[in-house]
């Protein structure tokens, strides 16, 4: 199904027939066309061969028959038109061993992306990303134009990661970007517009009807008043001596209580949040200068009120040759507007995902078109509802939270061929990202006035936080082949590496009205005035030196062998650590080639490739290691005391892969399988080490655990079909992973919340106290005592068990279907992650007596009320506590995209004199999830549901031109 | 074609040169500073002495103060206490991985251990004659008295009271002098912890000698080393060398004694500096100390009270209307428990917060931790006095009444042996209370306890281990037990202490 490397084997050919001006116009034409869905399929088929894709493996490139290394590639066509803003969530099922978990439906939210399974307890887990060969700050992608990417490498194992040494065992991530081919200039343009919309309907909250009835049922229940459905209820026994008067006007007020209806849904979400996206590219040059160049303006509205992204992007890629001499030269640039909903993934009122829950039906936020709040409430007379729905949609009116992004990615490559197997290469760049965060509370406001703002007139946080990454990488390569069956490529590089991050932030107060929105309208604090600003910031940086080697040789086509050398030199380790050497060996073996298979012809290639070799990940704290001093005050000086221990020995956390793969084409290619079996064991896996508090500190991390990811790969796809007019292929990708604590150093388990860290276990157990179900006597809740008893009390320390699964998936994948018929298209994507399980703290919220005068789930109808009742729902006076019943089965699987495309026939086009080509398209992503998820959305990239922004439902149609 | 090839090279070296000149790996953090760099200048000893103080000042007050209190005589937990702090109070349930326990004993061990850094990097500054060589003098005379008094602290707490005819066999705690994180150490006895408190006072006495004392001071002085000293040596039953160090600051005349009701409530209400040899600088916003928040729990917008602690009747009965202190030490309030009033109910308002500290409308209790006030050495004279034989009975008398008289209360006559004891342990009874002395006071005295009537019995928690629990003298929970985490990992933190 993949389009494997097509376009790049396309660029193949383009070298070795470079006199062929012809051909070469073809080509070009066909590389555009690539990224039309529906065209790709057209072209010669018998360039698909698995051994002939080019793999991007950092520092060089290689087809699969010279490479051991685990490596998939995503095409860019995959990714060009999804509307999502950050790239790394439309990774998700594309490729095997990589998963990706979105945790915010928030438009430009980054995803969770973990390679092979997570490998550190406290430490990164996110991969190195490269962008042309310089490396890009992770989890920072909505101002990046993924319609700019050419392709998307994943390299997984040992072998394609050690290259990258101390930066290289969570996997890494390059991305190659199109780039212009010589020939007359093309323009492409592309837009499409649509909407997001909520992907579920309902919040399993009461209505006005339950409500009312819940409250009188519990006031009968336990005497609890909570709310006006107890209160002037007739049942109630302190209405019973009430006047004949006094009662009917008890009864006038739940009867209009009782009609009104507001389903909050409808005030904090958008049913059609409108998208849009244009991109306008253009490409061309001559044989010694070539470019490509695009613009992109993306703007999505999120389903979440005020929420949204708005991005300019622009990108110019030129490459000269002059003779010997070749230089590529890259630069893009992008600004995005992120407008986000406060509190996000948390239970205050003020995030809008939990006030949809806790908003009560019967309370209607809008009198004569006015927002009645806990503010206003008293001029209007009072409400008998709590006002939470309205106080939080107060708060969304008056308050902003927006992010701005500037963020820009330069690199020069230079190259000098000293002769045709010898050449010299050097690549500087730096990725730039800028933002500045304000949010605001306007003053005069109900929420401007609140107890917590000092001065009580609004707020003005501004802040700004500065990322700067510079890569240098200088070297030297011999490609050559001898006697026509040695292939011999010899590499050697020296790279240098520096980060640099800064942030300030002030708060201020005694906001000025008409300047709100700006730093100036804060006004100066002083002792009087009581707006005394807050101010924050940090600075932080590393530096990493490194020698790299890498030797490929390949034998007859048969036998292949790839060895690499990293020496890397870090800023972040002490000094004793501060070298360290990563190598990897991998030998790859092509049956095929064998002449006990040259009969079979059904088998097109059958190769078996291996790898061993050893890499670190980056960590969380770049000066973890120094015994550090922070600051403090005495009588207005300033002051240092410790704060940190520190640690000498302080050192990677180091992985040693082994990778056994498969790579096999049968029946002319039309089935194409790549397989990869490995073992993942990282050591020296930090681990807080308790102290003797006599030391004057407590705890300090130590390098002592031992982690095991063990898994298999699968990557299928074939071609069902296959004729002049009918194509229908079909491809399934799938990884199983086994996470495994298989040290900890001394100690057998350590708990981590309600989760717990224990030998033999995967590291993100949970681990909580057994839930009993209800009593059917008492109405009491009951939980499990470890030896399998049961019990009213509830014991977190005593009680809890590890039973409960892990929110890492055991397996993820996708699954993805084509079909061409003449100039129709249509494609369909699944991605699935199956076995994990999570919190669904959502429903601690909506069925806790605690919170009982917020809206509550509907759950609760269905409670415990008299003996005998057979119900999971205690009754109402039971205290709630976290247990299993929490965790739920967070699979699931995603139809997450289809596309439907109509390219107009080429006669037609001819006429115009113009257009090369046109298609239309329509496509829908996030379509339907399949789970038996009680909440919003299974996805997440945590082991909480906590009212996150759930994932949007987008469709789009769109039109896309060729000039 | 020569000269591209030349040109191309060039540029591929200067890049090449380009990068390798950036070839630095040797980073310091930026947020916080690396020990390499923090002992060069006097100016670093000044921010390090500062430390020091900032540090002692976060040791001071809170659960290092009011533990003891609670696990005393003289509180009633209330019915809305929350069971916080409730296992000290309860003593049976005190078990030696409290957190109390264990914060306690790593606050003091990280102070220590701040000093001991602080001893070891002073010694490296080469100061320059005249002030530089006086600041740095009083720079190390602060570190070896913060460590006399965290060590002090710490073998009142977690060892035996000192008793001359065993004090060389009975197990103190761990002496530390030097920073090492793996160090494994083992339980110095309670002689040698003594002994390492008096090579310290008395290095600071030397350091300091220079530095005089002066009302409320916030940095030490040779008053606060005297007093240091008077109070380690009560301790250790030098009953002369005690009344000595006493009497060095009483008869100094710095800190004359509050002999009217205005004065004794603003002292400690506003912190008026009257009467402190020593108390930690506390200013808001930044720079607040911890609070003795279990008395009162005001809530601001009913003006009624929900503490987790009420003093007993007893305790209230046993000041004389006539005692200053009953009004400054004591106020009668309204309070709500379990959502009932209760007014008159009398609470501690020793610590009701000093308005000029207060960071919102309402009180925050910030106060200037008092460490040492001239009232103690009153105490420590007279108690000395008394103990020491027929020969200072008078004079402790005399020390005694001028402390009564102070206070409003009348002058006793005649008192000598056990009679004169029992009267400076009652008025070391009221005029420290709530101060964290009644506790390691009964400890050094061989005293039990039991806890008396509340003021209202329907506003506390009540039960055999609350308001009916009896005490015997020397019962093994007046000595803390070593933290549970320290046992485990240190297997020369041994034995622990008997009946935890």
């Amino acid at each position: 199904m993949y389009a494997w490397g097509l376009d790049i084997s396309l660029l193949l050919l383009e070298t070795r027939h470079k006199a062929n001006h012809m051909k070469q116009a073809l080509l070009l034409w066909l590389a555009v066309a690539m990224s039309i869905p529906g065209v790709s399929q057209q072209t010669d088929t018998t360039l698909k061969k698995i051994l002939e894709e080019v793999v991007i493996t950092g520092y060089n490139t290689a087809t699969r028959k010279e490479y051991t290394g685990a490596v998939s590639t995503i095409q860019g066509s995959k990714l060009n038109k999804i509307p999502m803003a950050s790239f790394d969530q439309m990774l998700q099922g594309r490729a095997p061993g990589l998963y990706v978990a979105s945790g915010s439906g928030q438009p430009g939210a980054p995803a969770k992306v973990v390679i092979r399974g997570q490998a550190t307890i406290s430490g990164s887990i996110a991969p190195l990303y490269v962008i042309d060969g310089i490396a890009v700050e992770s989890g920072v992608f909505m101002t990046m134009n993924p319609g700019d990417f050419e392709s998307v490498s994943i390299l997984k194992d040992a072998n394609a990661t050690a290259l990258y040494g101390s930066r290289g065992a969570n996997g890494v991530i390059l991305i190659t970007t199109k780039r212009g081919k010589a020939g007359a200039l093309s323009l492409s343009f592309n837009t499409q517009h649509g909407i997001s919309q909520p992907t579920r309907s309902s919040f399993n909250v009461m209505n006005t009807e339950e409500r009312l009835q819940f409250e009188e049922e519990v006031g009968l229940e336990t005497g609890r008043p909570i709310g006006p459905g107890w209160i002037f209820s007739a049942l109630n026994p302190a209405n019973a001596a009430l006047p004949p008067a006094e009662k009917q006007r008890y009864a006038g007020i739940l009867d209009s209580l009782g009609n009104i209806h507001t389903n909050w849904k409808d005030y904090f979400l958008r049913e059609s949040a409108p998208f849009h996206e244009y991109e306008l590219s253009a490409s061309g040059g001559t044989e010694n200068i070539r470019f490509y160049s695009a613009a992109n303006y993306y703007k999505q509205e999120g389903i979440a009120l005020r929420s949204g992204i708005e991005r300019y992007s622009f990108r110019t890629n030129l490459d000269v040759t002059s003779k010997r001499f070749s230089a590529a030269i890259n630069t893009a640039i992008g600004y995005t507007n992120n407008k986000l909903i406060e509190s996000e993934n948390g239970p205050a009122v003020i995030n809008p995902m939990a006030s949809v829950y806790y908003g009560l039906p019967y309370e209607q936020p809008y009198v004569n078109g006015q927002l009645v709040h806990s503010g206003n409430k008293a001029r209007f007379g009072g409400t008998y509802d709590t006002r939470e729905g309205s106080d939080a949609l107060e708060r969304s009116q008056n308050s902003t939270y927006n992010v701005n992004q500037l963020k820009g990615t330069l690199n020069t490559a230079l190259k000098y061929n000293f002769t045709d197997y010898l050449y010299a290469s050097t690549n500087l760049g730096f990725d730039y990202r800028e933002n500045v965060e304000v949010r605001t509370i306007k003053p005069g406001t109900y929420s401007g006035g609140q107890s917590s703002i000092p001065g009580r007139q609004g707020m003005h946080a501004e802040g700004m936080a500065r990322y700067f990454q510079f890569t240098a990488v200088s070297g030297l390569t011999y490609s050559r082949t001898l006697h026509d069956v040695h292939q011999l490529t010899v590499a050697g590089f020296y790279e240098f590496n520096r980060t640099k991050y800064s942030s300030m932030q002030l708060t201020g107060y005694g906001i000025t009205p008409g300047l709100a929105g700006t730093i100036s309208s804060i006004t100066p604090g002083s002792a009087l005035n009581g707006f005394i600003p807050k101010v924050e910031g940090g600075r932080t940086g590393t530096a990493l030196a490194s020698w790299i080697a890498l030797a490929r040789y390949l034998f007859k086509d048969k036998y292949s062998l790839n060895v690499t050398f990293r020496r890397d030199g870090s800023s972040t380790v002490p000094e004793n650590n501060r070298w360290h050497n990563f190598y990897s060996i991998g030998a790859g073996y092509d049956l095929k080639k064998e002449s006990f298979l040259a009969s079979h012809e059904w088998i097109n290639t059958l190769r078996l490739r291996s790898s061993y070799g050893t890499s670190a990940s980056p960590f969380a704290n770049n000066f973890a290691y120094t015994a550090g001093y922070g600051g403090s005050r005495y009588d207005g000086s300033p002051a240092i005391i410790p704060s940190a221990v520190g640690n000498e020995d302080y050192n990677w956390e180091y992985s040693k892969t082994f990778n056994a793969g498969v790579d096999i084409a049968l029946l002319d290619n039309r089935i194409r399988l790549i397989a990869d079996w490995y073992n993942k064991r990282t050591e020296g896996v930090f681990v807080d080490k308790q102290l003797s508090q006599t030391s004057g500190f407590n705890s300090q991390k130590i390098n002592a655990g031992v982690i095991r990811n063990r898994g298999i790969e699968v990557d299928l796809s074939g071609d069902i079909i296959r004729n002049e007019n009918l194509t229908w292929s079909a491809g399934f990708n799938v990884a199983y992973n086994q996470n495994r604590v298989i040290s900890l150093g001394g100690v057998n388990e350590f708990t981590q919340g309600a989760s717990i860290i224990r030998v033999g276990l995967p590291v993100n157990t949970h681990y909580i106290v057994k839930w009993g179900g209800v009593d059917p006597q008492t109405g009491k809740a009951r939980y499990y005592n470890r030896d399998g008893s049961l019990t009213t009390s509830y014991n977190v320390v005593s009680q809890s068990v590890a039973t409960f699964g892990t929110i890492d998936p055991l397996y993820t994948g996708g699954i993805t279907s084509r079909l061409t018929w003449k100039n129709f298209s249509a494609e369909v994507f699944f991605s699935f992650a199956q076995d994990l399980w999570r919190y669904n703290s959502e429903e601690y919220y909506t069925l806790n007596p605690q919170f009982i005068f917020s809206n509550q789930s509907s759950k609760w109808l269905s409670r415990w009320r008299k003996a005998g009742d057979i119900t999971d729902q205690p009754q109402v006076s039971e205290v709630r506590n976290f247990t299993s019943r929490d965790i739920q089965d967070a699979s699931y699987v995603r139809l997450r995209n289809v596309q439907l495309a109509y390219r107009l026939p080429a006669d037609l086009l001819k006429h115009t004199q113009l257009l090369r080509s046109a298609m239309i398209y329509v496509q829908g992503q996030n379509l339907y999830t399949f789970t038996s998820w009680g909440g919003f959305d299974p996805e997440d990239n945590n082991s909480t549901a906590y009212f996150e922004y759930p994932a949007a439902r987008t469709i789009t149609a769109g039109v896309s031109i060729q000039f | 074609m020569k000269k591209i090839n030349i040109k191309a090279i060039t540029g591929l070296l200067l890049a090449g040169v380009f990068t390798s000149c950036s070839d630095k790996l040797e980073r310091l953090p930026y947020t916080s500073i690396e020990l390499s760099q923090s002992f060069k200048t006097v100016t670093d000893a000044k921010t390090w002495n500062n430390g020091l103080y900032s540090q002692l000042r976060g040791r001071v007050y809170g659960i290092y103060q009011f533990s003891t209190d609670i696990q005393g005589d003289q509180l009633n937990a209330s019915l809305d206490y929350g069971n916080r702090n409730g296992n000290p109070h309860r003593w049976d349930g005190f078990l030696s991985d409290d957190y109390t326990i264990r914060d306690v004993w790593s606050g003091y061990y990280s102070g220590i251990n701040n000093a001991n850094i602080a001893i070891e990097g002073f010694k490296t500054i080469t100061p320059k004659a005249g002030t530089e060589t006086t600041d740095l003098n009083k720079y190390k005379g602060d570190a070896y008295l913060a460590r006399a008094y965290y060590y002090h602290r710490l073998i009142v707490r977690w060892a035996k009271s000192y008793e001359p005819a065993t004090a060389a066999t009975d197990l103190g705690v761990p002496l530390v002098l030097v920073y090492d994180v793996a160090a494994k150490p083992a339980r110095a006895t309670v002689k040698q912890v003594y002994d390492q408190i008096l090579l310290d006072i008395t290095e600071a006495k030397t350091l300091l000698t220079a530095v005089p004392g002066k009302q409320g001071s916030t940095r030490f002085t040779k008053h606060v080393v005297a007093a240091l000293e008077a109070r380690v040596k009560l301790d250790m039953q030098d009953w002369a060398g005690a009344k000595a160090a006493a009497e060095e600051v009483i008869t100094a005349g710095t800190y004359p004694l509050i002999n009217n009701q205005a004065e004794l409530l603003a002292y400690w209400k506003d912190d008026a500096p009257k009467e402190t040899i020593y108390q930690s600088l506390t200013a808001k916003p930044s720079e607040l100390a911890n609070t003795n928040i279990i008395y009162l729990g005001l809530v601001a917008q009913t003006g009624k009270f929900t503490p987790d602690f009420i003093p007993s009747k007893w305790v209230v009965d046993f000041f004389d209307n006539t005692d200053f202190r009953k009004a400054a030490y004591f106020s009668a309030k309204t309070l709500t428990i379990q959502g009932t009033d209760y007014p008159g109910i009398v609470l501690v308002n020793k610590y009701q917060g000093n308005p000029a500290l207060f960071t919102a409308a309402s009180t925050n209790y910030q106060h200037a931790p008092k460490l040492f006030r001239i009232a103690e050495m009153y105490l420590i004279s007279a108690e000395a006095g008394a103990r020491a034989g027929a020969a200072t009975e008078a004079a402790a008398l005399t020390r005694l009444n001028e402390l009564r008289v102070a206070r409003g209360l009348t002058a006793l006559v005649g008192l000598t042996g056990v009679p004169l004891f029992q009267a400076v342990k009652d008025e070391r009874f009221r005029e420290l209370a709530f101060e964290g002395f009644r506790l390691d006071d009964l400890k050094r005295w061989h005293q039990g306890f039991t806890r008396r009537e509340p003021q209202n019995i329907n506003t506390i928690t009540q039960g055999p281990a609350y308001q009916g629990l009896t005490i015997a003298a020397d019962a093994d929970k007046f000595v803390w037990g070593l933290p549970t985490n320290d046992v485990t990992i240190n297997p020369n933190m041994k034995p622990q202490n008997q009946g935890w």
